[in-house]
């Protein structure tokens, strides 16, 4: 499934996702916090979710930016479920190494959500080059609903 | 005092304004608080306005107006005018130009764009502040905004606003008052099992110098979000500082840490 492929996808499963694509460069991390911060407030994930998910996706994006070039996308996919929230963030990229199990890395995101899943896609009917992404996802606190 | 020709590098600044000692000379023989001396004190500002501007404008672009700069660089002047000892010996652009650049970064610190957050948002964050910290206590856990807003009594999306806003303004926790970071009491006791921690990580021995050059607070807040698996909530009530704080803290130590494992 590729990139645009998976955000139909996600958007056709839930009218409530949200999806954002910014150039993969550091200096946009900012701005992608303050979504991610904002969306998991106002899907009701307890504060101290909310933080380790925004240090999370704060994590997972740089390791993408870093295994991609400045002119490349990183594409966010924020995917709100009944029990769980997913945030997908994926960009196109040849590395293979983008987070290895067991890297300091594997561990800060697997301490900061409730399960992370690399995932990657052949080449795209552009051209474009093939996609790796890692899949967060973090369950909400049982008593809210 | 004759002008100091030969003066190297530090004369180039000085002598431009070589006729400003006699301008202080000739204030020093007028009777203090005539209109005399007013006007020749006047003067000795006119003729030493464009050394302040030249200091407002080395603190462009950091985000203050210029014209504010400008003005802020040419109050320190006017003090810099009124202190200035001619008989003193120093020569009187490098006894200003301290006190201008002083005026200008104490305009900074205090004018700081988060410092000028709205009264009404400032207000909320404290409300949401103290909420937080009750209902933690009570949940055993972090609240919702939802819990929030049902505790304030106020509009759900209200909550969610002032909790996105206050996660933007740094200065505004709770805890800013408390000063530097490394002053935290150190919990020593909690950092002994690092080793028995790193053992799940593959890279540790790489890991280990870079944890340990960590500055304390953030190596103490890193250790046990992620290897004594505390919540963040939890870590900000052991450590003594908001949840907020220590959230900034785990990013600071991560950003380091990510940087040097390269």
């Amino acid at each position: 499934m590729s990139n645009a492929e998976s955000a139909e996808y996600a958007r056709a499963r839930n009218p409530r996702s949200v999806e954002m694509r910014v150039s993969a460069r550091l200096e946009n991390l900012a701005v992608v916090r303050t979504l991610i911060g904002a969306l998991a407030t106002a899907e009701d994930l307890d504060l101290d979710a909310v933080a380790d998910l925004r240090l999370a996706v704060d994590e997972a994006c740089t390791r993408l930016i870093r295994s991609t070039t400045p002119d490349a996308t990183l594409v966010l996919v924020v995917d709100p479920r009944v029990d769980e929230l997913v945030v997908d963030v994926s960009t196109t990229s040849t590395a293979d190494d983008i987070l290895t199990p067991g890297s300091f890395s594997w561990h800060v995101l697997t301490s900061l959500t409730d399960d992370v899943r690399l995932f990657r896609d052949g080449a795209e009917l552009g051209g474009v080059g093939p996609v790796v992404g890692i899949s967060l996802t973090t369950r909400r606190v049982s008593s809210a609903r | 005092m004759s002008a100091p020709a030969s003066r190297g590098s530090t004369s180039r600044s000085s002598s431009e304004y070589a006729d400003v000692p006699d301008m202080f000379r000739a204030l020093a023989e007028l009777a203090e608080g005539t209109a005399q001396f007013q006007r020749q004190r006047d003067r000795i500002v006119e003729r030493c306005l464009p050394l302040a501007d030249h200091i407002a404008r080395r603190f462009d672009g950091r985000g203050e107006p210029r014209d504010d700069l400008v003005q802020v660089a040419r109050v320190g002047l006017v003090n810099a005018v009124i202190r200035f000892d001619v008989n003193a010996g120093s020569d009187f652009v490098s006894f200003a130009v301290p006190t201008i650049m002083g005026e200008v970064r104490r305009h900074f610190r205090d004018n700081s764009w988060s410092v000028k957050v709205p009264r009404r948002l400032k207000e909320l964050h404290l409300r949401l502040g103290s909420a937080t910290s009750e209902l933690s206590q009570r949940l055993g856990r972090a609240p919702t905004a939802s819990e929030l807003a049902k505790e304030l009594d106020m509009d759900r999306d209200e909550v969610v606003e002032g909790l996105v806003a206050g996660s933007s303004y740094n200065t505004l926790s709770i805890d800013s008052g408390g000063g530097g970071d490394d002053d935290a009491p150190a919990i020593a006791d909690t950092l002994g099992d690092v080793d028995t921690a790193l053992d799940q990580i593959e890279n540790r021995e790489a890991l280990r110098p870079l944890l340990d050059s960590l500055p304390e607070r953030e190596r103490t807040v890193l250790v046990l979000r992620f290897f004594e698996s505390m919540t963040q909530t939890q870590i900000a009530e052991r450590v003594g500082v908001s949840q907020m704080h220590v959230s900034r803290l785990l990013a600071r130590a991560l950003g380091r840490l990510r940087d040097q494992l390269e």
